[in-house]
């Protein structure tokens, strides 16, 4: 006759080893919840920083196409350049802890309003614009990494005269 | 329960206590990591926020190389330095004045100062903007308004900005 197993339970010889295990396990798989965890949160942080700086990197843009005179503006050396030529230079646009430089790839062009008489650029005419008013919009674009992402954000005022 | 098994478990727990306690100091690394990015993700943005709506409201601005030399009626503008004097024109036609100072002295920050109807300054700030950056700088050497502000972790941040 065979004799019937012995069941597996609390108790039984080896049974802490088991406990251990399943305890173990566990904290294995909690850390490495808190590990992916952490590092989402990390990346979502990096995220909102760099678009901070990037926004407030393009402040400056703004604030120069807006008080450069007219005149340099539409100049040879303008640094918004007739399109579709365009200026692109690397730039430092912040610092994160630590001193770690963001940098980030910013391309300036301009663009004249079509109304504009063909002397400023447009195809207007005497007729479509009797005062003669020029109108350009300055592009500033912005170009730069978060992770393994590209991205791009664009700025542009319009002056005129 | 024999030695060997008790030796397992011993090791086991060891282990485990190790790995607690690695986990804990990583949450403590974290922790900490999150606080040095604090004034770029909440600070910065509130200030620039400020600084936007205060310097639109303006009507001109100076800047000087301290927030004392600011406050005094008699001293040279600087085209870059650590204090700002904004004007307001009032719809009286008076004009009223302000002053927004990095000072260490008397509670780090960033301060703002509101002149009384003589255009005298307050001893002390009429309130803080923010105590999270440790240098500002405002320059003109671009021909606009530069605010670069740095926070005691190395962060750096820079704005633009006209008054209208």
């Amino acid at each position: 006759m065979k004799k019937p197993e012995k069941r597996f339970s609390p108790g039984c010889r080896g049974f802490g080893l088991v406990e251990l295990a399943i305890a173990s396990g566990l904290l294995v798989s909690l850390a490495l919840i808190a590990l992916k965890a952490t590092l989402q949160v990390s990346e979502v942080q990096k995220w909102t920083v760099i678009q901070s700086l990037s926004d407030s990197y393009l402040s400056r843009e703004t604030a120069l196409a807006s008080r450069l005179p007219f005149s340099d503006i539409i100049s040879e050396s303008s640094p918004w350049p007739d399109f579709p030529s365009s200026e692109s230079q690397e730039m430092e646009i912040g610092r994160l802890p630590g001193g770690v430089a963001v940098n980030a790839v910013l391309v300036r062009t301009r663009q004249a309003d079509a109304n504009n008489l063909v002397s400023g650029g447009g195809a207007g005419t005497l007729s479509s614009n009797p005062a003669g008013t020029e109108g350009w919009k300055l592009r500033s674009i912005l170009f730069y990494q978060i992770g393994e992402r590209s991205y791009y954000k664009a700025r542009t005022t319009f002056r005129t005269r | 329960m024999t030695l060997i098994e008790l030796a397992v478990a011993i090791s086991i727990s060891l282990v485990l206590s190790f790995a607690i306690v690695l986990l804990l100091g990583q949450q403590v690394r974290f922790y900490t990591q999150l606080q040095k990015f604090r004034f770029l993700r909440e600070e910065a943005p509130q200030i620039n926020s400020l600084f936007a709506t205060i310097l639109s409201g303006a009507d001109s601005y100076r800047i000087y190389a301290t927030g004392n030399t600011a406050r005094s009626p008699d001293a040279s503008p600087a085209r870059s330095g650590t204090a700002l004097r904004l004007s307001f024109q009032l719809s009286s036609g008076e004009e009223r004045l302000s002053v927004v100072a990095q000072e260490s002295e008397g509670g780090s920050g960033l301060h703002y100062y509101r002149a009384d109807e003589l255009g005298s300054f307050p001893e002390t700030p009429s309130w803080t903007i923010s105590r999270a950056p440790t240098e500002t700088f405002f320059s003109n050497e671009n021909g606009f308004l530069e605010i670069r502000m740095r926070d005691q972790n190395g962060s750096e941040i820079t704005y633009g900005g006209n008054p209208d």
